[in-house]
């Protein structure tokens, strides 16, 4: 990770974020923008970071639009939603948007950071209600999707659905914890592939393609 | 609902027209007073002359009644019967002469004198075939010893020319005679006539309403030609020559049968174009031939398709049969029997007109019509009440399903009305959450910052669990009604991250089993809220290693245990702090109790038992 961007509104929570990106990576270049306009311009004259943090609720609109945009433009880039709220409500929006994480901004510094270490190995957050949001996003089978979730990624949702943390889940299914993130990013994957696609059959039903 | 009801007493009139007529006419066997001549013993000659024959004339005896078409078969013409009689005092009454049945004219003549004729001898020719004649006979006429009666029975060869036993006796008894024949074989006919014909145009009238519905036109019509053949009855001096009428007439009996009969199987629904063609033919037919073929002939060609008309009749039974066979149905059963009472009097009459069989002077079929009359008109009033019942059902239901749209708009309309509410609420809910969202949580966030910053860790967890109460109250899936296993797996998480970022240890037990409940959104905050407090508690005050929550479920009620392994409840700290207050006042919304104890070797218990009926909405 060489360059970040910090996309909030607030001072405060943005030198705590840049603490913890320092922190994590010391010798990162950092850019913060306190709004969209200023993100979407930084965005014109610099090229994709490797990470971004973005806060959903800003002055000028919602931080899911600033995800969609890089994920379509850079999608190598790692989008990490840092934000008060944690529910579904919030954050579903944002993971289908191409967000691969999200950490609470009010968390201890130590968890901040095991967040981002774990987001950029590969090993994104799910909680419990986000699990459920999954599962009935995918569970209709009858709907055709662009991607099916597998038995065995199903099988992760459901016991983190349950409250179940990854080492008890990987126990349940009696596989190593290892590989319990692997699903997890897949999953991940899976629903902004499923959610683009959606994008685009919408936008031609509409007539915009 | 005035047209049933007049169709209903239109059939009364006529099934009591029928049998009035049955019956009496049963009952009207002439019973003529003793002192009446019955005059049956006359001497017969045939004379183209208008005038009585003279004394020249060879006489030839003839008995009465005569029927020509046994006495002279296929003559046409004038001729005179002689009856003599002889009185041996004048009686002081009124006298009078009796024809109580004669063919086709006739014109009666007392010793040389003119008593009086039934109309014109010259064409048309005055037509008396079903009408009593009675002659009255002046005073003085009348002689001692022996009187010359002459009758002059005028009869054209297609005719069955004929005449009765002649009565002569005083006015008062024969006048009664006279009068009940003319009400039975005239009054009677007029107004039956009237009656059909009324009926037809009242069928007429429907089929002119709907077209598609033939059957009443055909039916209609038929009892038109109906009404006109039954003026036969009636008519004395026809408007048309007696040749013509006489075709006419014959012919319109063929007519009616057909008319009647493609009808009856319009109304039982059975196309059968072969037959329906046949009977189009008789229709057609039948005046045709009898207006072309010569005189002599009529009789014989009109027997020809009364025939025809028999057995057409006969094949519509047939069909009916097989109908009901097939489908059994009252109306066709009613039919069949009027049909076949029809063609028993139809059989009846042919036999009587071809002289094969002797019954009476009463033509029967003329009692067969009022009867088909009365069925059809019967089933066709069955129909339309019924169509009419189904009308008002159909209105009924309509109504209904109406008033049930009605119901279902306003209830729709309602509905509207809360989801409006509940937008509204939903917009209120977003403004109070972004003013939150903006405010409180960036103050509360820049708390929890700046204590970690500055190495607070228990103000920095008391701005977290603020936070964390701010999210409560503003996430949107906190106002839903939640699986009880949903939110124990939401708490789960969020109690696992709390403590392990404290350094603890969390021991976390589920239900043994899973459960269905579901929990209020208040309960659900409630829960929470207890929950979070003793955690705080534990995480800031009892210096544990290891905090234990257990959950469990029986058939009453909820627990949620929070132990630790700390120093235990210090005495000072038993006396109520905010937080242990504030926990006390949730469980009370909850109906629960709460207690502390304190748990062997060291450590604090907190035990919350709520009952599910408060748990779940």
């Amino acid at each position: 990770m060489k360059t970040a961007l910090i996309l909030d509104d607030v001072p405060d929570s943005q030198s705590w974020l840049r603490q913890a990106l320092a922190s994590v990576y010391s010798d990162i270049t950092l850019s913060c923008v306190g709004n969209l306009a200023e993100a979407r311009a930084w965005l014109g004259s610099h090229s994709a970071p490797d990470i971004a943090l973005i806060d959903l609720g800003l002055p000028d609109g919602s931080g899911v639009e600033f995800i969609s945009e890089l994920n379509r433009k850079a999608p190598q880039t790692l989008c990490i939603v840092a934000s008060i709220f944690d529910d579904d409500e919030h954050l579903f929006p944002a993971l289908r948007a191409g967000a691969q994480g999200y950490l609470l901004k009010d968390q201890p510094l130590a968890q901040i950071v095991e967040l981002l270490k774990g987001a950029a190995e590969g090993r994104p957050p799910l909680s419990p209600s986000i699990a459920r949001k999954m599962l009935s996003y995918f569970q209709p089978v009858s709907q055709p999707k662009q991607e099916q979730l597998t038995e065995r990624e199903i099988e992760v949702l459901r016991f983190i659905a349950k409250g179940m943390t990854l080492p008890e889940t990987a126990r349940l299914m009696g596989i190593s914890v290892n590989t319990i993130p692997g699903y997890v990013k897949n999953i991940y994957r899976k629903l902004n592939v499923c959610s683009r696609a959606e994008a685009a059959v919408t936008a031609q039903q509409m007539g915009l393609i | 609902m005035a047209l049933p009801i007049f169709f209903r007493t239109t059939q009364i009139s006529l099934v009591s027209h029928f049998w009035l007529t049955f019956i009496f006419g049963c009952l009207a066997i002439s019973n003529v007073q003793a002192a009446t001549l019955q005059l049956d013993q006359a001497d017969f000659v045939m004379s183209s002359s208008d005038t009585p024959p003279n004394n020249l004339t060879t006489w030839a005896p003839q008995k009465l009644p005569d029927l020509w078409s046994i006495s002279r078969p296929g003559v046409g013409g004038n001729g005179w019967y002689r009856l003599r009689f002889s009185l041996r005092d004048i009686p002081s009454e009124t006298q009078a002469v009796y024809l109580p049945r004669l063919c086709m004219n006739a014109a009666v003549y007392l010793n040389d004198v003119l008593l009086g004729d039934g109309g014109q001898f010259s064409e048309p020719v005055a037509r008396n075939w079903n009408r009593p004649l009675l002659f009255l006979i002046p005073p003085k006429l009348l002689l001692l010893g022996e009187n010359n009666l002459l009758i002059r029975v005028y009869s054209p060869a297609y005719s069955l020319g004929s005449l009765s036993t002649i009565y002569v006796g005083s006015e008062r008894d024969l006048r009664p005679e006279y009068e009940d024949k003319f009400f039975w074989r005239i009054t009677l006919n007029q107004a039956s006539t009237l009656i059909i014909a009324a009926m037809g145009l009242f069928m007429l009238a429907l089929w002119h309403r709907r077209r598609q519905d033939t059957m009443y036109g055909y039916f209609g019509l038929s009892a038109f030609v109906w009404a006109f053949n039954s003026s036969n009855l009636f008519i004395q001096s026809s408007p048309i020559s007696a040749r013509l009428w006489e075709t006419l007439i014959s012919a319109s009996f063929q007519m009616f049968i057909s008319l009647l009969m493609i009808s009856l199987l319009r109304i039982l629904g059975l196309r059968q174009i072969r037959l329906e063609q046949t009977l189009w033919l008789i229709l057609i037919g039948s005046p045709l031939t009898l207006l072309l073929i010569p005189d002599n002939w009529l009789i014989a060609v009109s027997m020809m398709w009364h025939l025809a008309t028999l057995f057409s009749s006969l094949a519509v039974v047939g069909y009916l049969l097989r109908a009901v066979r097939q489908n059994p149905q009252p109306d066709a059963l009613l039919l069949i029997g009027a049909l076949c009472v029809s063609i028993v009097f139809g059989i009846h009459d042919w036999l009587k007109q071809a002289s094969i069989m002797q019954s009476g002077d009463t033509h029967w079929v003329h009692f067969a019509a009022p009867i088909f009359f009365l069925v059809v008109g019967g089933i066709m009033t069955n129909r339309f009440v019924l169509a009419l019942n189904q009308v008002e059902q159909l209105n009924t239901d309509l109504e209904q399903r109406v008033q049930a749209k009605h119901a279902e708009l306003e209830t729709q309309f309602s509905n509207m009305q809360i989801i409006e509410k509940e937008r509204a609420t939903l917009a209120e809910r977003n403004r109070i959450y972004r003013d939150l969202h903006d405010d409180v949580g960036a103050k509360l966030l820049g708390l929890a910052i700046s204590a970690q910053r500055a190495n607070l860790p228990k103000e920095a967890d008391l701005a977290r669990s603020a936070l964390q109460d701010l999210r409560d109250v503003v996430s949107r899936s906190a106002h839903d009604i939640t699986p009880l296993d949903d939110l124990l797996a939401d708490l789960r998480a969020e109690t696992e991250q709390r403590v392990q970022g404290a350094g603890l240890a969390l021991d976390w037990q589920f239900p043994k089993h899973e459960t269905a409940l579901i929990v209020s959104p208040e309960a659900a905050l409630n829960v929470s809220r207890i929950l979070r407090e003793a955690v705080s508690n534990a995480l800031r005050h009892a210096q544990a290693r290891r905090i234990k929550i257990i959950i469990r479920v029986d058939l009453e009620n909820f627990y949620l245990i929070i132990e630790d392994d700390g120093i235990g409840l210090a005495t000072e700290s038993l006396k109520p702090h905010r937080g242990m207050s504030s926990m006390q006042a949730r469980a009370s919304a909850l109906k629960a109790t709460i207690d502390w104890r304190p748990v062997p070797p060291h450590g604090c218990q907190v035990k919350l038992c709520a009952p599910l009926t408060v748990l779940t909405p």
